[in-house]
């Protein structure tokens, strides 16, 4: 037998799975090559070390502190959605509020004369209807911009403010909790 | 009585007391995971922490059909990996390892605190993957195919990682001399 099949046959056996017959030829090697028998006393004597590896307890109130960190993973996971669905429900109101402002602008009545007429005369006339969609958005957004801006900055200004004062006040009071 | 599964699920939806029975029960091997890693016990403590930490976020991605104790090994044996890679510059400045790292608790019986000792040192001198390796072997007692799971790799690779760390270990107990464990150097 090879010193390097005697090594592998070593390792199979600290793992117990190498065969009888195996075993007496690994044996008989071992009786007979010097390096490869002081090689298996090392392995065994690491195998003897290794085998002491004991149990340690965790420290005490591990369970506590473990928890305690997943509750405030918790409560940073509901302030950020929290502060989330503020922000929206903030913007939507604001929204709905200036809806009828928008509804006067002279884009929105283009629009919709596109929209309905479009509807049933899709395929022949798209190019055209591309090409009035395109325009009207462009009068849309035109007096989006010059009539609403200053309301949509306003709109995520205060969402923003209200948003920030949210996370602050649960900062503070995770703090108080901790 | 209600069984690890049962607590599995009810954490999945959201019962901490179900979560809490989790951490509880894995504890120990967890946090020992971790100390036979990282050699520290603060720095055990902190990655035992954060795996379970780690396992409540994934909490909703665990997949059932696999052993829960696999999927939490296999969260901290990666974390334990990444903290020893990015401290390795600084071991590397204090190559011989001291017991400086493992503060002596008087209540232990000193023979066990020798022992302990003794392993940690032979084990922080083995790469991170190795030493995961051998003390998913011993300590607990996984199969090669396990350790594949846990580790995300192969059979084969853990195979050679585990023999490569017993000659390394036995080298290091100094039986023999070194140049006797030169593997492949033979004719």
């Amino acid at each position: 037998m090879e010193c390097e099949e005697s090594l592998e046959r070593m390792m199979r056996a600290l793992d117990d799975e190498l065969p009888d017959g195996e075993w007496l030829a690994l044996e008989a090697h071992l009786e007979a090559c010097d390096r490869c028998r002081a090689r298996w006393e090392g392995l065994l004597a690491a195998e003897e070390v290794l085998r002491e590896m004991p149990i340690l307890s965790p420290p005490p109130g591990f369970v506590g502190r473990v928890m305690a960190r997943v509750d405030r993973c918790r409560a940073r996971q509901h302030a950020f959605f929290g502060g989330l669905a503020l922000a929206a429900g903030t913007a939507l109101v604001i929204l709905i509020g200036i809806l009828p402002i928008l509804w006067t602008l002279p884009g929105w009545a283009s629009l919709a004369v596109v929209v309905s007429h479009s509807g049933g005369l899709l395929l022949d006339h798209l190019v055209g209807a591309a090409r009035l969609l395109l325009n009207s958005l462009g009068l849309l957004a035109g007096a989006l911009l010059v009539q609403t801006l200053p309301l949509a900055l306003c709109t995520l200004m205060t969402a923003m403010l209200l948003a920030g004062l949210w996370w602050g006040l649960l900062r503070r009071w995770q703090t108080v909790a901790t | 009585m209600m069984d690890e599964a049962t607590w599995i699920q009810q954490a999945q939806h959201g019962d901490m007391d179900a979560f809490a029975r989790l951490v509880s029960l894995y504890q120990a091997p967890v946090y020992n995971l971790a100390y036979w890693m990282l050699g520290e016990r603060m720095e055990a403590e902190d990655a035992a922490q954060e795996t379970f930490l780690r396992a409540f976020r994934h909490l909703g991605r665990y997949d059932h059909t696999r052993p829960f104790r696999t999927w939490l090994l296999s969260i901290a044996a990666h974390y334990c990996v990444d903290c020893i890679r990015r401290r390795r510059p600084v071991l590397a400045l204090d190559d011989e390892l001291t017991s400086e790292g493992a503060s002596i608790d008087p209540g232990d019986a000193f023979a066990a605190w020798e022992a302990r000792e003794r392993i940690q040192r032979l084990l922080l001198r083995l790469p991170a993957e190795d030493r995961a390796v051998v003390t998913l072997r011993y300590w607990y007692d996984c199969s090669y195919e396990e350790m594949a799971q846990i580790l995300g790799t192969t059979v084969s690779a853990v195979k050679s990682r585990l023999h490569r760390a017993r000659l390394a270990l036995a080298r290091m107990l100094g039986e023999v001399g070194s140049t006797e464990w030169e593997v492949g150097s033979r004719k």
